[in-house]
């Protein structure tokens, strides 16, 4: 049962980036589930804060219903916070969510827009 | 990001790149061809000391390119480089469900596209001393950039960012309602732009009926979702013209070749496009298909009609049309044009009302001021030729009347006068040209809606060729057509088509 599929061996500086990144998911996994905010139901883009002003922005310009969500979202935990009680865990959204960081993009955006009027304003 | 990285030219710097340009204008001289050499040596050797001018004189250069896009140029001796994209995009091809759409798209112009954003954009064309507008007329959208030759290499970039990869962000077409309201808000105290509106509407029935601008109602309410599938229904090469003013005919390819491509891939993104970035599902039941990616183009349709709006005014606001030829038929059209020129000129000397058989007329109808002018709205097939009258409303229907009396022909036409008009239009023609800006979006107008371009002098020269039986074999035949009569102001006293036809 020869194969003609040649896989190469890993080299050992491959073989510990493999590794750090083993140590660094278990890691990420465990700040997600302890940091306390999947009890509530939120996803990780739902703690920036709107005081911020760039984060103003990229909440405005959300399309409508992922704004709705968000808001509706920060509503249920809100709610549950001040009953002190949590969701059950088949409503717990998912590490691995896309939608856990749908802010990110707009936020990125936002800074890239105003660095290149700081770098305009420099001139 | 993309910022110019191009600060005050140091005087070194010009004084090389000058010594420069004069080796290779030698250069270039020795190889021109007897026929045109013969026609510009004249005024080459005045210019010879000039660093940037390698122009060709008035000869009027157009070339299709294998995607369809038409490239055409003028290279006059002007340090100013004009170029205009023509799309036809224009009200004509909106959707139906859509009404001012174009009014939209007009706005954000100068919005974010794939490569650059709405701020760099601006920036970069102040930075190289750019001016970059766009208009609409109702076939078409027009994109003009003028700037000095030697930034025209940079510059031209962005102009086909701004055409060919617009990216219309959900949030900058909101934002842009602030414009729209303000253009709304001008046409208020414009009755005569709304008379020229409601003529339209009244009397097509079809695309040409869309007015340049959107209703109230539609303002931050258009999704940028329609503005992407209005875009790539319409912006295609086979469906693009680009002209140039002051820029050498290869140049202008060489540019129209490698930035109006209008097939950027995902790859080539400067910045991320907003289609690969997001993972969001979107949930836009607003967006609607334009007949499968496909705009149809049909032949304008006259009916013919009323239209009436009543303001508060002093003054009546009037126009009463029929159908005449269009742009595509430039000899029927130039012999209305001299038509117009035979019944009326616009008065010469301010504040003076002319001595034209039309001002004679109004004169003799009312003792108020008054404004009357002949008129004519051209359009790719059709156009609507007639009067515009502006009066006291007591005296509206004697000066209509006495006004359509003289459209109709009562005066009579004779050689003298025809020769009159003739030169009364060519100078009009030659005169309104003489302005690289209309000289350029002309071209590029007739490039898309013609077979061929008429440049001013062609179309002077059609002028003087006109005969008396042709103006009124025109005449007659525009006039026999259906009436259009519109209305704008005070209709307190205002005729109807039917006491005025």
């Amino acid at each position: 049962m020869s194969t003609n599929i040649m896989i190469p061996n890993k080299t050992a500086v491959q073989k510990l980036w493999d590794n750090i990144r083993i140590v660094k998911n278990a890691y990420d996994s465990w700040k997600f589930k302890s940091a306390g905010y999947r009890e509530y139901g939120l996803y990780h883009s739902d703690l920036y804060n709107d005081d911020n002003a760039v984060v103003a922005e990229a909440v405005r310009r959300l399309p409508e219903h992922v704004y709705e969500a968000r808001v509706h979202r920060m509503h249920r935990a809100m709610q549950l916070s001040r009953n002190k009680i949590i969701l059950p865990e088949s409503m717990w959204p998912k590490e691995d969510e896309p939608m856990q960081h749908y802010l990110e993009p707009y936020i990125k955006e936002v800074q890239k827009e105003l660095a290149e009027r700081a770098e305009w304003d420099k001139r | 990001m993309y910022i110019a990285k191009r600060g005050f030219a140091k005087l070194t710097d010009t004084a090389k790149a000058a010594a420069q340009a004069a080796a290779s204008q030698s250069r270039s001289g020795s190889d021109r061809s007897p026929s045109s050499s013969s026609s510009s040596s004249p005024r080459s050797s005045s210019h010879s000391q000039h660093p940037h001018f390698g122009h060709e004189g008035h000869v009027l250069r157009v070339t299709r390119l294998p995607n369809d896009l038409l490239v055409a140029t003028e290279d006059h001796a002007s340090p100013l480089a004009r170029i205009c994209v023509a799309v036809k995009a224009g009200s004509r091809y909106e959707p139906a469900e859509l009404p001012g759409l174009t009014h939209h798209l007009r706005g954000v112009a100068s919005c974010a596209t794939k490569q650059c954003s709405a701020f760099g954009l601006s920036r970069n064309l102040e930075q190289l001393g750019a001016s970059f507008r766009a208009s609409t007329t109702r076939d078409l959208m027009l994109y003009t950039l003028e700037v000095s030759r030697q930034n025209l290499k940079e510059a031209i970039k962005f102009l086909s960012y701004a055409t060919t990869q617009q990216e219309f962000k959900a949030w900058e077409v909101h934002d842009a309602q602030d414009r729209l309201l303000v253009d709304l808000d001008i046409l208020k105290i414009h009755p005569e732009v709304r008379l020229v509106e409601l003529l339209h509407k009244a009397a097509y029935r079809d695309g040409l009926k869309n007015s340049l601008y959107a209703p109230r109602f539609t303002a931050g309410n258009y999704h940028g979702s329609m503005l992407t599938e209005f875009a790539k229904a319409t912006f295609k090469t086979n469906r693009m013209a680009i002209s140039g003013v002051g820029v050498s005919h290869d140049e202008l390819l060489n540019y129209a070749q490698k930035y109006f491509k209008m097939d950027v891939g995902e790859k080539e993104h400067a910045l991320t496009p907003w289609s690969a970035v997001t993972n969001i599902e979107p949930v836009d039941h607003r967006v609607h298909h334009i007949n499968g990616g496909n705009i149809v183009s049909e032949p304008a349709r006259y009916g013919g009609g009323e239209a009436y709006e009543e303001t508060i005014d002093c003054l009546t606001y009037a126009a009463y049309v029929t159908e005449g030829p269009g742009l595509n038929e430039p000899r029927q059209l130039l012999a209305l044009k001299l038509l117009q020129h035979v019944i009326g000129g616009s008065s010469k000397i301010k504040w003076g009302r002319g001595v034209s058989p039309l001002a004679r007329a109004a004169a003799s109808a009312t003792n108020e001021p008054f404004a009357v002018n002949p008129v004519s709205f051209d359009h790719a097939d059709s156009s609507l030729f007639g009067v515009a009258v502006v009066c006291n409303p007591k005296d509206a229907r004697n000066v209509l009347r006495a006004t359509i009396d003289i459209l109709h022909g009562k005066e009579g036409v004779d050689q003298q006068r025809l020769e009159q008009a003739k030169n009364r239009l060519a100078s009009a023609i030659l005169m309104g040209h003489e302005s690289g800006a209309e000289l350029v979006q002309d071209m590029a107008t007739q490039a898309l809606i013609n077979k061929q371009i008429l440049t001013p002098e062609d179309a002077a020269n059609m002028v003087g060729k006109i005969s008396l039986e042709e103006l009124i074999m025109a005449a007659k035949h525009a006039l026999a057509g259906r009436a259009t009569f519109a209305a704008v102001g005070n209709l307190a006293y205002c005729p109807r088509l039917d006491d005025v036809a």
